[in-house]
C-alpha cells in the first residue's frame, strides 16, 4: 500500500447491534493488507473494539428506539505519521459528554466502560455535534 | 455407616463466540436461567472468546453481583487471545474476578 495518498474505505450500516460485526470484519481485512504493522493483531483488535463501542453507543443512545437509523463509517489509512483514522457519523440525538462518567475501576460496575475503552485504546477520540448529526473522529497510530 | 456426603452445584459455561452488544442478551438469558435454577457458583470459560466488548463485560459484572449476592461467586478462565486479555486488564476485571488458566483450576477450592 502506498502512503502517498490515503487509502479509504467506507461502509454504511443499519443502526442495529446485529450488523456491527460487519465493521469489525472490514477493519480486520483492511489492517491485514497494511504492510509492516507492528503488533498487527493487537492494533486490529484495538480499532475493532473502539469502533464497536462507538457504534453500540450510537445504537443504544443516539438512536435509542429508532429502528431506521444508519451509521456511516469511513476508514482512512494515512501516512506521515502513518495512522488509521475512523470517521463515524449518525443522525441520532446529540451525545452529552456530561453524562459520560469514568468507571470506578476499583468497584466493577455494569455500565460505563465503553467510552473509557475507546479513550484508552485509541490515540485520539474526538466528538463533535454537526448540524443534524454526530461525528466521532478516532485515530490509531500504526 | 457413617457417611458425609456433600453436593456442590457449579456451572461451567464455555463461551466460544464473540460476547458483544448483539449476543450479550442471549448469554445473559442463559445465565439468568441458571441463577433461577439455584446455581450461584459459576466458571465462565472464556478461552475461545475471540472478541469481548463492554456490553459483554456488563453481562459478566451483572452475573458476579448477583452470584455474590447469593453467597456464590464467578471465576473467569482467561481468554487465550492476548487482545481480549488486555481488555480485562485495562478495566481491572482481572482484580475483581478470580482469574484462572483452566476450568479445572477454577474448580479447586470453589
Amino acid at each position: 500500500m502506498t502512503m502517498s495518498n490515503p487509502i479509504t474505505v467506507s461502509l454504511e450500516l443499519p443502526a442495529a447491534h446485529r450488523y456491527l460485526n460487519i465493521a469489525s470484519a472490514c477493519i480486520e481485512a483492511l489492517v491485514e493488507r497494511i504492510e509492516d504493522v507492528p503488533d498487527r493483531e493487537m492494533v486490529s483488535y484495538t480499532i475493532q473494539l473502539a469502533v464497536q463501542e462507538t457504534c453500540a453507543n450510537i445504537v443504544d443512545h443516539a438512536y435509542a428506539a429508532e429502528e431506521a437509523g444508519r451509521i456511516r463509517i469511513e476508514l482512512a489509512l494515512e501516512g506521515a505519521p502513518r495512522q488509521l483514522s475512523v470517521e463515524i457519523y449518525d443522525a441520532g440525538r446529540a451525545f452529552d459528554p456530561a453524562q459520560a462518567r469514568e468507571p470506578d475501576l476499583e468497584n466493577a460496575q455494569v455500565r460505563g466502560y465503553g467510552l473509557f475503552l475507546m479513550n484508552r485504546l485509541m490515540d485520539s477520540v474526538v466528538y463533535e455535534r454537526l448540524p443534524g448529526r454526530n461525528h466521532w473522529h478516532l485515530v490509531k497510530h500504526l | 455407616m457413617n457417611l458425609d456426603v456433600s453436593m456442590y452445584s457449579i456451572a461451567i459455561v464455555a463461551v466460544r463466540d464473540r460476547i458483544d452488544a448483539y449476543n450479550a442478551a442471549e448469554l445473559r438469558d442463559r445465565l439468568d436461567q441458571l441463577l433461577a435454577d439455584g446455581i450461584t457458583r459459576f466458571v465462565l470459560d472464556l478461552t475461545d472468546v475471540p472478541f469481548l466488548d463492554s456490553a459483554g463485560m456488563a453481562v459478566l459484572v451483572s452475573l458476579l453481583k448477583r452470584a455474590r449476592g447469593a453467597a456464590g461467586d464467578v471465576r473467569l478462565v482467561w481468554p487465550k487471545k492476548e487482545e481480549a486479555q488486555r481488555v480485562l486488564r485495562l478495566t481491572r476485571f482481572d482484580r475483581v474476578f478470580e482469574m484462572v488458566e483452566t476450568p479445572a483450576a477454577a474448580l479447586k477450592g470453589f
